[in-house]
């Protein structure tokens, strides 16, 4: 599954240990999801899409295949 | 790396119960060496250490549940490959010994053995999430 974690994170200047402190997750949880090792939950996808107060389809693409 | 409250716990729960484990371990082979203690008695003394035993799955299931859905992946997919690991190999073994005179296992390996490849697979499954 593709996502935006990468950009939205660079846009707000976040480490991926500050989104997992958001989120409430590791920081080798944020990094397996950015780089699409797993796919997240629904509900730590709700929660990492709220961290950017956008809308969970802005931030993940199941369609979309993994860079 | 800091250690995470649930992760304080379970070390601090883990140490009670092993040294629970060492005492029951040493009190009842000092027992049974000392008295003439008749046969179920026996029994009884043997099981005390794995009283404790017992006890640590609460403590793995607890901290498992602290942890996030990466890390108990991790955590969950290493044992499974632990367990598979020696099912097999004492699986094979026992194939082995049905044609040879190697010497059987003692089960006391079984949960060591299951520790320690488990142990080594996490280092391995952790590098696919990295």
């Amino acid at each position: 599954m593709k996502n935006r974690i990468r950009v939205l994170r660079a846009e707000r200047r976040w480490s991926q240990a500050d989104l997992g402190e958001r989120v409430g997750v590791s920081r080798q949880a944020i990094n397996a999801v950015e780089t699409s090792k797993h796919d997240p939950s629904l509900s730590l996808a709700f929660k990492i899409a709220e961290a950017f107060e956008a809308r969970i389809e802005d931030v993940f693409d199941p369609h979309g295949e993994p860079d | 790396m800091a250690m995470t409250p649930a992760a304080k716990t379970y070390m601090r729960r883990m140490l009670v119960i092993f040294t629970l484990y060492t005492v029951l371990l040493f009190g009842a082979v000092w027992t049974d060496n000392t008295f003439e203690l008749a046969q179920p008695v026996r029994i009884i003394l043997s099981l005390l250490p794995v009283l404790p035993v017992i006890a640590c799955i609460g403590a793995i299931i607890a901290f498992v549940r602290a942890m996030d859905e990466v890390q108990a992946r991790i955590v969950l997919e290493s044992a499974l490959i632990g367990a598979i690991i020696v099912a097999i190999a004492s699986f094979t073994y026992g194939m082995l010994r049905g044609v040879t005179d190697w010497p059987g296992i003692y089960e006391f390996w079984y949960l060591p053995a299951f520790i320690g490849v488990s142990g080594v697979a996490k280092l391995f499954v952790k590098r696919r999430y990295q």
